[in-house]
């Protein structure tokens, strides 16, 4: 790659437009089109780019109302909502910012957030939160660490999710088990996930005679992911075996420490020897394998609750806390965020936009809906159940937040180049959590290498 | 100009067969040939969407090879089309002879055959999760049926690109139709001769089916192996090239480099490799046609 030589933005687009047009000019003798239109003339009214996901249902209707009622503050700005599905956001929105046509306003969510910052596709929006007054306190801090970096700030926080451990209580009470308290520990979840799997006979895990090939219930499984790998639900094991992802200044992985072993190998071993944790193949396809009564407890964030409802769960259920360990408790907590990309054109209106998006009335809305958490403090609350179940449910989802809590707040910032990671950790650990065989020190050891050479490589810090 | 010398009469007729295509050839030009030559630029150049691109020669070509997981996609592909192609021409053709037999009620059989063909991606994706489940599936419970062991399906890297090979079969549904517009030109005196010349129905299917409707085979290999190398939705939808990236083929593999890691170069020189492949086999399957390919009118 020696010899690089930079062309401007400018004449690179200008040169593929030109390079492009060339065979429309070879394929078409007629005289192109009469000059370009002329400037519309100057309008009071700025109009303005929104890209987001959320195609369908509830969401967009929501976001159509919240642009509306925008408009109507701020008569100054016309609002275009693009709204997309969203793996076509994923391709949609870097083809618009790499063609030029840069949308005012964008969806982030805290996975890519630190990639597109890295590239310099988005504006720092610290100036304006002290101008505005905009504070990160005001909003759960924790979401802030995912969209900042080195004191830049690259999003609002726009909703929140906080991860807990749904259980099913009818399942608890036929295996004799107590609820999990707030302050269960890693061994007491370990537990429960054995002795609430169960074979076609009703036999536990934990019984000589279980029957691994004909399991009627399983203990545990994760929400949506394949492997309890580099996700911010996943830190909250981490961190409570006493063990993190990175180091503070992300130059490198710590995988290869032991307490990340020991997560590692607790869930291979639920998993692939104990049989407590379903694989992929025996979960999927079957919707949420924790609402439809395959497995007895699950880590998701308050989503659960919305969706157990809307499909009338037919089993009592609640919610508690990732379990504690030698490093302590977490509630970690996820989320997207609003930001403005370096390049839009307005700016100032696109900030405008994401003020009012994370502002307390719409926050109060979203959250009334109990589908999506908010991300200001002073909303939190509204995403409370009206009938109060499952009964924890404030002391997991909205308790932390509001500061009535003792377990630690954490988010988890990701590192540009999550695809690549994903794809290091697909090759190296897929193996082990599909039980394919495979060591794990082996996998963590190859993947620290291949991560922490990313990372010298992104001189991201 | 091609046009002169050309009768007034062709001259008009020229111009508006030119006129009729107009709309296609400028929505080609535009939206296919133009990004094409673009890719090419591209694939000399490291260009990450948001920052000034740098002209970097054959560089990305050179790292092709170094790259493992191109490899890896490119056998994942190879393996798929070179499976998938010749057992669904023989499928779609088995069962496009069956939908020729006059029979009461054909069409519905003809419209249920190719109903798969239609429907969308995704339903798709969601009927096949559900066939393919190792625990409560209909692949596995057949299995059990019939005193086999049973799969993981696409969740075993040893089964999973076979499973998208039998999961092919379920769109045979356009190759299908062709093979029976060809059956249905197929002379029936040519059956009738043969048939009085003492030939049995495999002798019919070797004499007199296979020559006539060989070009319609090479039409469907030709454009089968096309659309096999470039298998992607189900991919994509159902496996995202886990596991272990035994389903990551290379369009699948390419999208991630272009739009989840923004290596838009690399992605490009990928892209036009990708074509070398396909245009190779594509002239060879034409080259080796000249042996097989039976044309009614003498070209063959």
């Amino acid at each position: 790659m020696n010899n690089k030589t930079k062309i401007s933005r400018r004449s690179f687009l200008g040169g593929l437009a030109a390079l492009s047009a060339l065979p429309v000019v070879a394929a078409c003798t007629a005289p192109a089109p009469a000059g370009a239109p002329a400037a519309a003339p100057a309008q009071e009214v700025t109009t303005i780019e929104f890209i987001t996901p959320g195609a369908l249902g509830l969401e967009r209707t929501m976001y159509e109302n919240f642009v509306l009622k925008f408009m109507d503050e701020n008569p100054s700005i016309k609002v275009n909502v693009s709204f997309e599905a969203w793996n076509d956001y994923m391709t949609k929105l870097p083809t618009l910012l790499a063609g030029g046509v840069i949308p005012d306003m964008i969806h982030q969510h805290m996975s890519i957030v630190q990639d597109y910052a890295y590239r310099g596709a988005l504006a720092d929006l610290v100036p304006w939160m002290e101008r505005d007054n905009v504070k990160p306190e005001d909003y759960i801090p924790a979401l802030f660490d995912a969209f900042s970096h080195v004191g830049k700030t690259y999003g609002i926080p726009k909703d929140s999710a906080a991860w807990g451990i749904y259980y099913n209580k009818d399942m608890f009470d036929a295996a004799g088990l107590p609820y999990p308290a707030g302050n269960w520990t890693l061994e007491d979840f370990h537990n429960s996930a054995l002795a609430l799997t169960l074979d076609a006979e009703g036999r536990p895990a934990t019984d000589p005679s279980f029957d691994a090939g004909n399991i009627d219930q399983w203990g545990f499984t994760w929400w949506n992911e394949v492997t309890p790998t580099f996700t911010e639900s996943a830190r909250g094991f981490v961190k409570a075996f006493g063990g993190d992802w990175y180091d503070e200044a992300y130059t490198q992985t710590l995988i290869t420490d032991q307490p990340v072993l020991d997560h590692f190998q607790m869930f291979a071993d639920m998993r692939c020897t104990e049989n407590c944790i379903p694989t992929p193949a025996q979960a999927l396809g079957q919707g949420s394998p924790f609402r439809s009564g395959l497995t007895a407890m699950t880590v998701d964030f308050h989503q659960n609750t919305f969706f157990s409802k809307q499909e009338n769960v037919r089993f009592q259920y609640d919610v508690t806390f990732i379990p504690s360990g030698p490093g302590g408790q977490y509630s970690v907590v996820g989320c997207s965020g609003w930001a403005v990309p370096a390049e839009a054109k307005f700016k100032e209106e696109g900030w405008e936009l994401v003020k009012y998006l994370t502002s307390k009335p719409v926050q109060e809305y979203i959250g009334q809906q109990k589908r999506w958490g908010v991300s200001l403090r002073e909303a939190v609350g509204t995403i409370e159940p009206d009938d109060g179940i499952p009964e924890h449910f404030a002391m997991v989802h909205t308790d932390p937040f509001k500061g009535e809590s003792s377990v630690e707040v954490i988010s988890f910032k990701f590192p540009p180049q999550q695809s690549r990671i994903k794809e290091i950790y697909a090759e190296e650990f897929d193996p082990i959590f599909t039980c394919g065989g495979g060591d794990i020190a082996t996998a963590a050891a190859n993947t620290k290498e291949q991560v922490d050479a990313l990372l010298s490589e992104l001189n991201w810090t | 100009m091609a046009v002169r010398g050309l009768s007034k009469l062709e001259r008009r007729e020229a111009i508006d067969g030119y006129l009729f295509i107009m709309p296609w050839l400028i929505g080609f030009v535009l939206w296919v040939a133009g990004p094409m030559l673009a890719s090419i630029v591209l694939s000399f150049m490291e260009w990450d969407l948001f920052s000034p691109p740098e002209w970097v020669g054959a560089a990305n070509f050179v790292q092709l090879g170094k790259t493992d997981l191109v490899w890896k996609s490119l056998w994942n592909t190879a393996y798929y089309t070179f499976l998938s192609v010749p057992l669904t021409l023989m499928v779609a053709l088995g069962t496009a002879m069956m939908l020729n037999l006059p029979l009461r009620g054909q069409s519905a059989f003809r419209t249920f055959f190719y109903l798969p063909a239609v429907m969308p991606a995704v339903a798709n994706a969601v009927l096949w999760f559900w066939i393919l489940n190792p625990d409560v599936g209909l692949a596995n419970a057949l299995l059990r049926m019939l005193g086999l062991p049973e799969s993981q399906w696409l969740w075993s890297p040893t089964s999973s690109k076979p499973t998208f090979v039998l999961m092919s079969l379920w769109g045979i549904g356009n190759t299908m139709v062709i093979f029976l517009a060809g059956l249905q030109g197929i002379p029936q005196s040519l059956y009738d001769a043969a048939e009085i010349d003492g030939a049995n129905g495999w002798d019919r299917f070797r004499a007199v089916t296979l020559p006539m409707l060989s070009p319609v085979i090479l039409f469907n290999m030709v454009l089968g192996i096309i659309g096999s190398f470039q298998i992607f939705t189900n991919a994509f939808l159902m496996t995202n090239g886990g596991p272990q990236h035994s389903t990551l083929f290379t369009v699948l593999y390419l999208y991630r480099l272009g739009f989840e890691q923004f290596k838009m170069g690399f992605a490009s020189a990928l892209a036009w490799l990708l074509f070398a492949i396909i245009l190779v086999f594509t002239l060879v399957q034409l080259r080796l046609s000249d042996a097989w390919v039976y044309y009614e009118g003498g070209e063959g």
